[in-house]
């Protein structure tokens, strides 16, 4: 299994007003890590900086390093291919097809890569929507064919931002699944929820965001998350 | 579609305001009027036509927007400012050219030398654009109002758009320019849809935003040059045809930057036959003639449904 580390030393964002300051967090090959938190905690500005694409009205501070590598430095097709971010939807105003979209998952080596693509979707059982332009999908399937660019681009490090919100058991079960198997490969997954049910992946690590601070959390948690104030 | 444009171009050659019969064509096919003004002229037709379609396509790709046009970065004002300056200075057809593509080449520096100091996002650079035009126009504006009545008059044409000053040498270099940028464009139009996407999407991707969006405004600044330089500021093509290219082949780039190359070639083929053909033997500008029937052709399809801006492949 491929080592590698990433690493977050004394990472901080503002938007005028610091959201969290001077975090430190390590993720080592093979991880699975749940990460929950109230509504503007910064879970989704932490994921991208965490991705090396944080937002461009932030303020950041700290650097981020794929084996010591500052993700600021390297160049943005190296980047994609140790770390990648996956956004909660498609916010899409063309006539894509799913095709054609995730023929762009490695869009550096050229060609349409269009077996993997059918590989791909026929393990995701959404090979039938190969020639459906994106726009026409539901909010589910988008989230499937987000799933889908992940799988395509194969990234070691990958955060996945309230990508499976809209998914059924069914899908969330088979993501699940493969997210372990990726796991076994030394693929790391650090996934964004309020779905508490995301701590049944088998040997995940469960990280609460609150009030700037980020806190393991290691006991049972119910479906749904209590993080009132009486909780930290 | 091909069968149709090569019909265009050689009906060229009968309409217009030195009408031919077809057993006449074949005794002057080599006679230099015929060569110089109406070949020529369907050589600039297909040069500038593609130029402006896939500038079109380009832009709108480059900036996720489906209003824009080829002149939205105001580039095409500093090909106008060039062209009158040469005008009044009194300077051939040839010079007039030359400075109109320099004045473009200048306009396109300013605006890369805006993107260079500065982190961009795709609004803020098409503001820079609109504001250079802005200038631009207000430059030429102040020319207008102290120039004799002959040199607006000239200049008034240039902004319309006209087909009818160039050589046979001119429309063929045009053309194989404008075929190798095409050629150059297709092997990277992978680029071309990640951009579409948005900035975030395309740079979390992969896509160095920065660099991909420096490349293609000067691709898009040197189609623009190209063309404004030789045959004014046409309008509608560019603007128009990309959607009309989706609505038929869908919304890759694979496709989508061809074939507006090809749709804006036989477009402007066939507004020049009918600019010169409807009040003959005035010839009426280009550009108007674009405007006037493709205006009320594209609100038509909007309206009844086949295109939807920047939505393609829905049928």
């Amino acid at each position: 299994m491929k080592s590698f580390l990433v690493e977050a030393k004394q990472i901080g964002i503002s938007y005028g007003a610091a959201l969290f300051q001077q975090l430190n967090w390590t993720f080592r090959a093979g991880e699975n890590v749940i990460l929950v938190g109230p509504n503007g905690s910064g879970k989704t500005s932490l994921g991208r900086l965490l991705a090396g694409i944080p937002e461009s009205i932030a303020k950041t501070e700290g650097s981020v390093s794929f084996d010591k590598m500052d993700l600021r430095h390297l160049p943005s097709i190296e980047r994609v291919q140790k770390v990648s971010y996956l956004p909660s939807d498609l916010h899409l105003q063309t006539g894509l097809t799913v095709g054609d979209f995730l023929a762009l998952a490695r869009f550096w080596e050229g060609g349409s890569h269009e077996d993997l693509v059918v590989k791909v979707l026929l393990d995701l059982r959404a090979n039938t929507w190969i020639n459906q332009p994106i726009c026409t999908l539901s909010n589910g399937q988008r989230q499937i064919v987000l799933f889908a660019l992940a799988l395509l681009q194969d990234s070691e490090f990958t955060v996945f931002d309230e990508t499976f919100s809209y998914l059924d058991q069914e899908y969330l079960a088979l993501i699940r699944t493969i997210l372990l198997e990726r796991s076994r490969g030394g693929k790391s997954h650090l996934i964004i929820t309020h779905d508490g049910t995301w701590s049944v992946l088998q040997g995940s690590k469960l990280m609460v965001l609150s009030k700037g601070r980020l806190k393991e959390r290691n006991q049972k948690v119910p479906a749904f998350f209590d993080l009132s104030d009486a909780e930290w | 579609m091909r069968p149709y444009r090569f019909a265009l171009f050689f009906m060229s050659f009968l309409l217009g305001a030195l009408a031919l019969a077809m057993s006449e064509l074949h005794g002057r096919i080599f006679q230099s009027s015929l060569t110089e003004l109406q070949f020529s002229r369907a050589l600039l037709a297909i040069a500038t036509g593609s130029a402006l379609g896939g500038a079109g396509a380009l832009l709108q790709a480059v900036f996720s927007n489906p209003l824009c046009d080829p002149y939205i970065l105001g580039v095409s004002s500093g090909g106008v400012l060039g062209a009158v300056i040469g005008m009044s200075l009194g300077l051939s057809i040839h010079w007039i050219h030359a400075g109109s593509f320099l004045g473009c080449l200048l306009f396109t520096g300013i605006l890369q030398g805006l993107l260079s100091s500065r982190r961009s996002d795709a609004s803020q650079v098409l503001f820079f654009g609109i504001l250079l035009g802005l200038f631009g126009s207000g430059i030429l504006t102040i020319w207008m109002a102290v120039a004799d009545p002959m040199g607006v008059y000239g200049a008034l044409l240039w902004m319309l758009g006209d087909l009818g000053h160039a050589s046979v040498g001119q429309g063929l270099f045009l053309l194989m320019v404008v075929l190798l940028i095409l050629v150059w464009v297709s092997r990277r139009s992978h680029e071309l849809d990640l951009l579409m996407l948005g900035d975030f999407q395309a740079s979390s991707m992969g896509l160095d935003l920065r660099k991909a969006r420096r490349r293609w405004i000067w691709i898009a600044s040197l189609l623009v040059s190209l063309s404004v330089s030789h045959a004014g500021m046409i309008g509608f093509v560019g603007l128009t045809v990309p959607h009309l290219a989706r609505a038929i082949v869908g919304a890759s780039h694979r496709k989508v930057f061809p074939f507006s190359c090809l749709l804006g070639a036989v477009l402007l083929l066939l507004s020049d036959h009918l600019g010169r053909w409807i009040l003959s033997p005035v010839e009426l500008p280009v550009g108007v003639i674009c405007t006037l029937w493709g205006a009320p052709a594209l609100i038509f399809l909007l309206w009844k449904g086949p295109v939807r801006l920047m939505r393609a492949s829905m049928r």
